[in-house]
C-alpha cells in the first residue's frame, strides 16, 4: 500500500498545469508519428531530446513516456484503414482490422483498438505501479536459452497465422529468416548476402518490409478493382454490443500477455502483439474468422502492444536496463538529465518516477479521449472512394519509408517488395509469416549462440534450466496435441492446424 | 491443366527455392562453426536448405494437385502503377521528392483513373503540401530537396 | 541566463585559446578572417538517432545553435547503417569537397573497414577534431565471489582456458576483451550481446561471469552494489570511482584502450575551410554544455585537433589492427 500512497504523490506532480500540458503534448505526438509509417517513437523521442536541455527532467520524461505509448495508438489508425503498419507493433492489426474496414466496420476496429488499448495501458500501469521491483527482478532470470525457447515458440506458432496453406505459410516464414541473415553478423562482424551493397549491411529494416508487403502490396493487388470497388459503407462507428462481448477476454489476455512480455528485456511490443494474435487465435471458437476481420484479431494485438509499452517501463525504471530501443533512448535521456538509471531510481529519485508513472495513467486516459471520437472521423475516411485514396497511400509510403532512415535504397525495396506482395497477395502466399520470421529471425540466431557459448556447446541448457524448458515444452505440446487430436479423430480431415476453407 | 509450369503460384515456388539454393551455396562463403558455437555461415545453411526443400514441395503439391481455376484480375494497371512507382523513385535523388510524388499522384488520377484533371490537381497539390508540412517542416527530415521544392 | 551562460561559455573558450599551442591561437584568427559556411550547414551521422555517437552530434548542433558560431542554419541529417558506411559512403558520392558537410565519427567508424574492406569509411573524409574518449571497465555481478580484480586474474588462471563467460556488447567490447586476454595469457570465451544494455542485463542475471564495458551503463548499478567495478582499461584511476584501480595497478600489463568520437569535413575540402571548423569545434569543446554532456557520460575529455588528429588516429588504427588481428 505504500506504492499508492506513492502513486498519490506522483499524481500531485503529474497533475501541475506544466506536466499536465507535457502529458497531453507527448501522447499528441505520440499519436502523430504513430500515424506516419517510418518514423516511430524512438526517432521522435531523439529528435527532441537535444530540446529539452536543460529543462526539467521530470516533465520531460512525462513527454517521452507518451510519446512512446501514444505511438501505440497511433500506428493503429493507418493499419486499420489502409492496410499500411505505422508502427511495427500494429502489423497484427492490419490483418484483421484492415478486412473490418473494408467491410465498413473500421469505426469498430478503431474504436475496440482505442478501448483494448486503454484497459491494456491502465492494467499495465498497475502492473508497473505494484509490481515493478520484484518482477523486474524475475525478468533477469531469462537469459539467452530462455529467449531461444520463447523464439522456438513463436516459430512454430508459424503455421496459425499462415492462411490456407501451412506450406506456404511455414515456406515464407523460413524466407522472412533467411532475410534476416542479410548484413553484418552482430555475433562475428562478418557480413552475410549483401551482394556488396554497403547499404545492405545493417540488412532489410523490418518496418520497411511491412510497409512494402501490406501497404504497397495490398494497394497494387486492390488498384484494379479500385473503381468498380464500393464505397465502405460506415456503419456503426462505435463498437457495438456483441463486438465488445466478443474482446472483452482478449483485450484482458492481451493486456497480461503483453504486460509480461514487455517486462522482457529484449523483447518488445511487436513480439507482444504477434503473441496475442496467434494465442487468440488459438483460443478462439471460430478461428477461421481471423484474416477475415475477426475483431479479436484487432482487440487482442492492440491491447497487448500498449500494455508491452508499459511493461518495458518495468526493467528500464526498476533496474535501469533497458526493455526495447525506445526505452534505450530514454534510458539515455535520464543520463543526459544528470540521473543515474539503476535499481536506486526509484527509492533516490521517487518523485520522478512515480509522476511519470502517474502521468500515464493520465496519459492513457488522453488517449482514449482523443482517439473514440477520431474513430468515427477517420472511418469517414473510408467513405473517399478508393481510386482518390490510394494514391496518396503510395505517396505516404514513400515519404515514410525513406524518411525512416534517410535512405533512398530503402525507397527501392519498398518497391520491389511491393511488387512481391502484391504477387504474394495473388497467389495466396501469406505475408504475415514473412514478416514473422524476419522479426523472429535475429533473435533466435543470436540466442542459440549466446545459449551455446555459454553452455561452452553442450545443448543441454536448454532442458537444465526449468523456464527454458517449460517453453520448450509448450512448443513441443503447441505441434503435437493438433496432430494427435487429429490422429485420434482420423477423419479425412487434415490434422494440421489453421486449416480453414 | 496445361499451364501449370506458367502459373504465378508456381513461379513463387521456383523463386523461393531458386533463394534457397543461393542461400544453401553462399553460406559456404562463412565458416559454419566456431569453438562452442555455430558461425556466421551455420543457420543461413539450414535455412536455404528448409526453404529449398519447403518449396520443391510446395511446387510438387501445384504440379499434382488439382488445378485451380481461378479468375484472376487482369494486371494492366497493378503494371502502370508499379511502372510509375519505378519511375519516381528513380527520379527522386535528381529532382527532389515532392515533385515526382505530386506527379505519382497526378499520373495515377489522370491516365491511370481517368479522373477529371482540376479535381485531382487540387487533391495531389494538396496531399503533397501536407507531406512536405509534416515531413520537412514539422519533423524537418532531409528528405531530397531541390531548388523548386519549399 | 542566457547572459550569464554566454560569458562563461565566452571564458571558458578564451581559456582553452591560452592552453592550446600557438597554432591554435593563429586557426582561430584565420578562421575569422577566411572562409565561413556559404549555405545551410548539414550535420550528417551515419548512425541511428538515439545512439551514444548520435547525442553527442545532436549536443553539438545544440551548440552551435544555440551560441550562434556559424552565421548560417543547421541541418542534422541521420544516415544509418553498416557501421558508419552508409552516412560516408552519402558523403562521399553526393558531398563530395563540400565545405558545408560535416560528418561525425568514432571508433566504429574506424573498425568497420578493418572488419569489411569493401565498407569505406575514415578514408573518405577529412579528420577535425576530437571530443572525447570512451573508456572500459571490468565489471563482475555484485554478488559474485570475487571482490579484486587479483582474485578473478588468479581463479582465470588457475582454470583451464576458455571457461570464463563474459558477456560483450559490440565490437569494442570485444577488443576491450582481446586486450584482457592478451595481457593474461589465457582465452576468455566471449558470449556477444548486440548492446551494453543487453550486456549488462546478462550481467545482473548472473548468466555470465563477468563483463567489460563503458561505464556509462552501469553507473547506477555501481551506485547500488549490484555489480562490482574491478578495473580500469586506462592508465589513470577514475576521479568518479577512486577506490577501482587501474589494471596496471594489479599487475596487468594492458595499453590504454578507450573509444574516442568526433567530427570530420568531406575529403579534400579547401583548407581555409577545414580551419573555419577547427575553430568552430574548439569552440564547442570548450563549452560548458560539452563538458557538462561528457561528464554526464563518465567520458574523458580529449580535445584533439587537425594534424595531431590525424596522428592519433593512424596510431589508434594500428592498435585495433593488432587487435582484431587483422594487419594493414
Amino acid at each position: 500500500m505504500e506504492a499508492l500512497m506513492d502513486l498519490g504523490g506522483g499524481f500531485s506532480t503529474a497533475l501541475t498545469p506544466n506536466n499536465l500540458m507535457m502529458c497531453f503534448l507527448g501522447v499528441f505526438l505520440g499519436q502523430l508519428v504513430g500515424v506516419l509509417p517510418g518514423i516511430g517513437p524512438s526517432a521522435a523521442i531523439a529528435l527532441l531530446l537535444p530540446l529539452t536541455f536543460g529543462s526539467d527532467p521530470t516533465a520531460s520524461l512525462i513527454m517521452f513516456a507518451g510519446i512512446y505509448y501514444g505511438a501505440q495508438y497511433g500506428g493503429t489508425i493507418t493499419s486499420v484503414l489502409i492496410s499500411v503498419p505505422g508502427e511495427s507493433s500494429t502489423v497484427m492489426t492490419s490483418i484483421d482490422g484492415y478486412q473490418m474496414a473494408i467491410k465498413g466496420r473500421a469505426g469498430a476496429a478503431l474504436g475496440i483498438a482505442a478501448i483494448g488499448s486503454f484497459i491494456a495501458g491502465t492494467i499495465s500501469t498497475l502492473g508497473l505501479t505494484l509490481l515493478a521491483p520484484p518482477l523486474a527482478q524475475a525478468a533477469l532470470a531469462f537469459g539467452p536459452p530462455e529467449y531461444f525457447a520463447l523464439v522456438v515458440l513463436g516459430l512454430v506458432a508459424l503455421a496459425a497465422v499462415s492462411g490456407r496453406s501451412v506450406l506456404k505459410g511455414v515456406a515464407a516464414g523460413v524466407a522472412g529468416l533467411l532475410l534476416a541473415t542479410i548484413g553484418i553478423d552482430p555475433q562475428s562482424g562478418v557480413s552475410r548476402f549483401d551482394f556488396g551493397m554497403v547499404w545492405l549491411l545493417d540488412g532489410i529494416e523490418f518496418i520497411v518490409l511491412t510497409v512494402a508487403l501490406f501497404g504497397v502490396g495490398e494497394v497494387l493487388a486492390s488498384c484494379t478493382a479500385a473503381s468498380a470497388r464500393p464505397v465502405a459503407e460506415v456503419k456503426n462507428v462505435l463498437p457495438t454490443r456483441e463486438d465488445w462481448r466478443r474482446s472483452r477476454m482478449p483485450i484482458l489476455r492481451g493486456s497480461v500477455v503483453g504486460f509480461l512480455v514487455g517486462v522482457l528485456p529484449g523483447t518488445g511490443a511487436t513480439i507482444a502483439s504477434f503473441i496475442a494474435y496467434i494465442m487468440e487465435k488459438k483460443l478462439s471458437r471460430h478461428p477461421e474468422e481471423f484474416g477475415k476481420g475477426a475483431i479479436e484479431g484487432v482487440a487482442g494485438p492492440e491491447s497487448s502492444n500498449n500494455a508491452a509499452a508499459a511493461g518495458a517501463l518495468v526493467p528500464m525504471l526498476a533496474l535501469g536496463v533497458p526493455g526495447s530501443g525506445t526505452t534505450a533512448i530514454i534510458l539515455g535521456a535520464l543520463i543526459m538529465f544528470g540521473l543515474r538509471p539503476g535499481p536506486e531510481l526509484f527509492t533516490q529519485n521517487a518523485t520522478l518516477v512515480w509522476a511519470v508513472i502517474a502521468s500515464m495513467y493520465i496519459g492513457n486516459l488522453l488517449l482514449l479521449i482523443m482517439n473514440l471520437p477520431l474513430a468515427g472521423v477517420f472511418a469517414r475516411l473510408l467513405k473517399v472512394p478508393y481510386k482518390w485514396l490510394y494514391p496518396p497511400i503510395l505517396a505516404i509510403c514513400l515519404v515514410g519509408v525513406f524518411s525512416q532512415a534517410n535512405s533512398l535504397e530503402d525507397c527501392w525495396l519498398v518497391v520491389g517488395f511491393g511488387a512481391i506482395g502484391w504477387g504474394m497477395k495473388r497467389f495466396d502466399w501469406p505475408a504475415a509469416p514473412m514478416v514473422l520470421g524476419l522479426v523472429l529471425g535475429p533473435m533466435f540466431e543470436s540466442s542459440l549462440r549466446q545459449s551455446l557459448t555459454m553452455s561452452h556447446g553442450t545443448a543441454f541448457i536448454f532442458i537444465n534450466r526449468p523456464i527454458a524448458a517449460a517453453l520448450m515444452l509448450a512448443a513441443v505440446l503447441f505441434i503435437a496435441i493438433p496432430v494427435i487430436a487429429g490422429l485420434l479423430a482420423s477423419r479425412p480431415r487434415p490434422a494440421s492446424a489453421g486449416e480453414a476453407p | 491443366m496445361k499451364h501449370r509450369l506458367l502459373t504465378g503460384d508456381m513461379g513463387f515456388a521456383v523463386g523461393w527455392a531458386l533463394l534457397g539454393l543461393y542461400w544453401m551455396v553462399g553460406a559456404f562463403d562463412y565458416p559454419l562453426w566456431s569453438g562452442f558455437a555455430p558461425d556466421s555461415g551455420f543457420l543461413p545453411l539450414v535455412y536455404g536448405t528448409l526453404l529449398f526443400l519447403l518449396s520443391v514441395a510446395v511446387a510438387l503439391s501445384l504440379w499434382f494437385g488439382e488445378a485451380e481455376e481461378e479468375e484472376r484480375e487482369p494486371l494492366t494497371k497493378s503494371l502502370l502503377v508499379l511502372a510509375a512507382l519505378v519511375v519516381v523513385v528513380a527520379s527522386l535523388g535528381f529532382i527532389g521528392f515532392l515533385l515526382p510524388v505530386f506527379g505519382l499522384m497526378m499520373f495515377i488520377y489522370l491516365y491511370v483513373e481517368k479522373l477529371p484533371l482540376l479535381r485531382s490537381a487540387v487533391v495531389a497539390g494538396l496531399v503533397t503540401a501536407s507531406l512536405a508540412l509534416v515531413f520537412v517542416h514539422w519533423l524537418s527530415i532531409p528528405l531530397p530537396l531541390v531548388t523548386w521544392d519549399f | 541566463m542566457t547572459v550569464s551562460r554566454r560569458d562563461l561559455m565566452l571564458g571558458a573558450a578564451a581559456s582553452a585559446c591560452l592552453l592550446s599551442s600557438g597554432g591554435g591561437m593563429l586557426r582561430a584568427a584565420n578562421a575569422q578572417s577566411g572562409w565561413a559556411p556559404t549555405r545551410d550547414v548539414e550535420l550528417v551521422i551515419p548512425f541511428a538517432a538515439g545512439g551514444g555517437s548520435d547525442l553527442l552530434a545532436r549536443v553539438v548542433g545544440k551548440i552551435i545553435v544555440e551560441e550562434k558560431l556559424i552565421p548560417q542554419s543547421l541541418v542534422l541529417n541521420n544516415r544509418p547503417g553498416g557501421g558508419g558506411a552508409v552516412g560516408i559512403g552519402y558523403v562521399a558520392a553526393s558531398r563530395r569537397k563540400d565545405p558545408n558537410t560535416i560528418i561525425l565519427i568514432n571508433g566504429t567508424t574506424q573498425i568497420t573497414p578493418i572488419l569489411n574492406p569493401a565498407a569505406r569509411t575514415l578514408s573518405e573524409v577529412q579528420p577535425i577534431m576530437n571530443f572525447m574518449l570512451d573508456d572500459f571497465l571490468l565489471f563482475v555481478n555484485g554478488d559474485s565471489k570475487y571482490k579484486t580484480a587479483q582474485e578473478l586474474i588468479a581463479d582465470i588462471k588457475a582454470k583451464p582456458t576458455k571457461t570464463f563467460n563474459f558477456s560483450t556488447g559490440g565490437t569494442t567490447d570485444i577488443m576491450a576483451i582481446t586486450v584482457f586476454s592478451r595481457a593474461l595469457g589465457k582465452d576468455i570465451n566471449p558470449v556477444n550481446f548486440n548492446s551494453g544494455g543487453e550486456s549488462l542485463t546478462a550481467l545482473l542475471g548472473g548468466h555470465v561471469d563477468g563483463t567489460i564495458g563503458n561505464p556509462l551503463e552501469f553507473m547506477g548499478q555501481l551506485a547500488s552494489g549490484k555489480v562490482r567495478a574491478l578495473g580500469v582499461f586506462r592508465d589513470t584511476r577514475f576521479a568518479a570511482m577512486p577506490d577501482v584501480p587501474t589494471l596496471k595497478e594489479v599487475g596487468l600489463d594492458v595499453p590504454n584502450f578507450q573509444m574516442w568520437r568526433g567530427i570530420a569535413v568531406p575529403k579534400d575540402v579547401d583548407p581555409a575551410a577545414q580551419l573555419y571548423w577547427q575553430g568552430v569545434m574548439e569552440k564547442v569543446a570548450a563549452s560548458p554544455t560539452m563538458k557538462k554532456y561528457i561528464a554526464d557520460n563518465v567520458a574523458t575529455e580529449a580535445p584533439i585537433v587537425g594534424a595531431d588528429f590525424v596522428a592519433f588516429l593512424a596510431a589508434q588504427e594500428k592498435l585495433y589492427r593488432g587487435l582484431l588481428a587483422k594487419p594493414a
